[in-house]
């Protein structure tokens, strides 16, 4: 009898097995790359989409007129669309565009393309291309069509980022044509550029499958199809990748490492990103209106206990508003700003006639990762040096918000390109929306002017001279500040080699020839 | 009867009005879609642009007003994010959730209403116990723990099942048995609570009595009378499936509703949340009406005393 139900329990069992066994994910064809994304996109127009989700895939799909190397600081530039460029005035450059150039719907790159495509960010006639132009373009005029292959770009006045800021993926290059006939939002959906792979297909906010452009005028890329398909769940994230439902992952965060590690087969790569997470302190308020106050804020904070505590020590704490991927000499290893110096705070309180009046932190719990962590280990930082903390947990909120009675609240600097004004412009520029809400009001005199220099100047050593001394000047003002630079992990097959470029903005997944394999193939 | 349906219809179409109008204010008050737009900031002429575009610089009143407008026109508006009609990105999702849904009911009431059954009908031994056990915790332990339970036993750790999307056969076992779980454990308790008041009720006595087999005395007399409180607890567990389904979802990348919905809150795409607030009213306040309707074609006394 004994027997018999063993062998009933073994049966059910092997029955069991075999009804699930082949329903567990199978790995694909290696020609395929299966990337799980945290967050996905809306759409995909390269010279609207400036957010951290859309850069996960725009490099991959649309070129720019000029290239930048992946990995090399100070950036090194290199015939893209373009094969040739020069000044031919102050704010003129000239450019030859590669011929043949067969876009994703089958029509040939043309000087027209270039024109339409840049002016729609240099002048934009519709709203969604504002943000576009206000972070990078704003200073670009025009484009001229000299001859089919030939054009001429215009600037208001000479730019010495001009080559920077034209290999900045949203001056990517889309087809006028297609886009005229389709209109603005079904080409947001299917966009055609003329990069290595093209959209097959996009389900906004859940899964875009690329394809291999087959008429590509560059080297043929690695994959054959490429899918990023939307895991909001970091558990889910991982799961799915050592389940071999996916073969890469995004937004590892250091706590969660270990579960990739302790599973064979699979490897993390990451590091600091270039972005900061800031907090900005409201200038305009009656009570934050003190520098001695400000600067003592920023000296009673332990940037390197924070990023030990919150990130693993796998973040950044820095010692100025300045990332290592500008290279030298525009970045500058010897400015230490943001040092850990209580005592110090303690003077400046007392010399700011600091009596205890409450400070109130604004956070957001959720939007920066550890936002809500960070809020509190700094308000106890504070409390230590004597001032009365007080935390106030909000919704997300930006220029559109009600700022009066906001002493100071969260935000992210990101470098946007590899240059001081490629994480500087678009936050502390006069066209900043914390500079025209009044949270950030330099007041020394100078500022303005050095801005200006360390914006435009055309002299190499002028502009970093400027960049210098506006650091300085930040500093006296201490207007924000600078918590830490956040980690960022992937997690991929260990037989899949890339890096994270350091010449791109943060968040890009390069997938083109030569910026990913996968070994064996 | 007619009286009954209308009264019934009328009150349901009030009920998704206010909840609407609720929703309208509520979700305008937690901040602007240009804020997510663009997170670095707007410019104030942005602001103002966009508000424009999106008729959001006028009162409240008016916009609700012109809301109610173009829904009477049929009109559900364009997704401020997405730039789509609002009901074809419900379109390309109703049909997962809803095939996610029908499978967990399916699940739910075929093992919970006998699990239940055998809980009344073997009260007091160990297998009684052990199945209403069983179902205190699954009624106890919210979805996302058992979404993360299962993902990582059998998806991190015995790689037997997919985690994420909706592609074959064998996604749908997760999510599936993550929504009906706690729906077993609420069916097989209420089927059992039922249950042992039909037992005492004395027309089981009676039937016994006359000496009717016990599998006829259960079958025709006891279940029968048992089933029709659950109907109600089966109307309300499906508004619980969609609210639910949320989360599950979420958890395991379900491209369904759940996801709009959730995604459409912490975007503020106001049409997209208006609409779904509305559809999930009409299903909430629809399986009552449903339920109120079916519950007087089961029991001739309700329609008596409607």
């Amino acid at each position: 009898m004994k027997q018999r139900i063993d062998g009933a329990r073994a049966g059910a069992l092997a029955l069991a097995f075999a009804l699930v066994t082949p329903l567990a994910a199978q790995p694909v064809a290696a020609a395929e790359l299966r990337v799980g994304v945290a967050s996905h996109v809306r759409s995909l127009d390269v010279n609207e989409a400036t957010g951290n989700n859309e850069a996960q895939m725009l490099h991959n799909l649309f070129d720019t007129l000029i290239e930048r190397e992946n990995y090399t600081a100070p950036l090194k530039f290199v015939p893209g669309l373009a094969l040739s460029w020069k000044m031919v005035a102050p704010t003129t450059m000239e450019l030859k565009l590669r011929e043949g150039v067969v876009m994703h719907d089958g029509n040939v790159m043309d000087a027209e393309d270039v024109k339409y495509s840049l002016e729609r960010v240099f002048a934009p006639k519709d709203p969604r291309f504002r943000a576009s132009n206000g972070r990078f373009f704003y200073n670009f005029k025009s484009v001229d069509v000299v001859d089919k292959s030939t054009v001429r770009i215009h600037t208001t006045r000479p730019d010495p980022l001009m080559q920077t800021l034209l290999s900045a993926r949203n001056a990517g290059i889309t087809s006028r044509r297609y886009v005229e006939s389709v209109g603005l939002d079904k080409a947001g959906l299917k966009p055609v550029g003329t990069g290595p792979y093209k959209v097959e297909s996009l389900k906004p906010n859940e899964e875009a499958v690329l394809v291999r452009h087959d008429k590509f005028w560059g080297p043929k890329p690695p994959f054959d199809k490429i899918t990023y398909v939307r895991i909001p769940e970091v558990a889910a994230r991982i799961t799915a990748l050592v389940n071999k439902e996916v073969d890469f992952i995004t937004n590892v965060p250091p706590d969660q490492e270990a579960a990739v590690r302790r599973v064979k087969g699979y490897r993390i790569v990451g590091g600091a990103l270039p972005v900061f997470h800031v907090w900005v302190i409201n200038m305009s308020h009656p009570q934050m209106a003190s520098p001695d106050l400000r600067k003592a804020l920023n000296l009673a904070i332990d940037r390197e206990k924070l990023v030990k505590a919150l990130w693993g020590g796998r973040g950044k704490a820095p010692k100025a508003h300045q990332f290592v991927e500008y290279g030298e000499p525009m970045f500058m290893p010897d400015m230490n700003y943001y040092r850990f110096d209580p005592e110090g705070a303690k003077a400046l309180l007392k010399k700011a006639g600091y009596k205890g009046e409450p400070i109130e932190i604004t956070f957001f719990p959720e939007y920066y990762l550890y936002g809500d962590l960070g809020a509190q280990a700094i308000a106890d930082m504070w409390k230590k040096v004597g001032i009365n903390v007080k935390l106030q947990q909000t919704e997300p909120f930006f220029g559109s918000g009600d700022h009066t009675k906001v002493m100071m609240r969260p935000w992210s600097n990101p470098m946007y390109y590899p240059d001081p004004m490629g994480a500087f412009d678009t936050h502390w520029s006069e066209k900043s929306w914390v500079t025209s809400r009044g949270l950030w009001k330099p007041t020394h005199p100078d500022w303005k002017a050095t801005y200006e220099k360390a914006r435009f100047a055309t002299d190499a050593k002028e502009r970093t001279g400027a960049y210098r001394k506006l650091q300085e000047l930040a500093d006296a003002e201490s207007g924000w500040i600078v918590l830490y630079q956040p980690y960022e992990g992937y997690a991929m097959r260990d037989d899949i080699e890339w890096k994270i470029p350091t010449a791109q903005r943060p968040y890009e997944l390069t997938f083109r020839a030569g910026q990913v394999a996968m070994r064996g193939r | 009867m007619l009286h009954f349906i209308l009264w019934r219809t009328g009150r349901a179409i009030a009920t998704v009005l206010l909840v609407l109008a609720g929703c309208f204010a509520a979700i305008r008050m937690a901040g602007s879609p240009v804020d997510i737009l663009y997170p670095d900031g707007a410019t104030p002429e942005q602001i103002v642009e966009m508000e424009r575009e999106w008729g959001l610089d006028k009162s409240l009143p008016a916009q609700f007003a012109i809301y109610l407008g173009n829904l009477a026109r049929g009109d559900f508006g364009v997704s401020i994010i997405e730039r789509r009609p609002v009901t074809t990105v419900y379109a390309e999702r109703l049909q997962p959730t809803l095939q996610l849904a029908g499978l967990a009911l399916l699940l739910g009431t075929a093992v919970g209403v006998p699990l239940g059954a055998l809980a009344a009908l073997r009260r007091g031994r160990p297998e009684a116990r052990a199945a209403m056990g069983i179902a205190f915790l699954g009624y106890a332990v919210p979805h996302f723990i058992i979404a993360i339970v299962l993902i990582l036993v059998f998806g991190y750790h015995l790689n037997w099942l997919p985690s994420t999307g909706a592609k074959t056969p064998a996604h749908y076992v997760l999510p599936a048995i993550t929504l009906a779980l706690p729906l077993i454990a609420a069916t097989a308790r209420y089927m059992r609570s039922t249950m042992l008041d039909v037992l005492n009720q004395d027309f089981v006595r009676t039937a016994r009595a006359k000496g009717l087999p016990e599998s006829r005395v259960i079958g025709l007399h006891v279940m029968r009378n048992a089933v029709l409180p659950l109907i109600t607890v089966l109307g309300l567990e499906v508004a619980g499936l969609i609210n639910g389904s949320l989360i599950v979802e979420t958890v395991f990348s379900w491209p369904g509703l759940g996801k709009v919905l959730t995604g459409s809150v912490s975007r503020r795409d106001f049409p997209i949340l208006q609409f779904g607030v509305i559809a999930y009213s009409f299903a909430v306040v629809g399986v009552n009406l449903v339920v109120d309707l079916l519950y007087a074609v089961a029991d001739p006394r309700v329609r008596v005393t409607s």
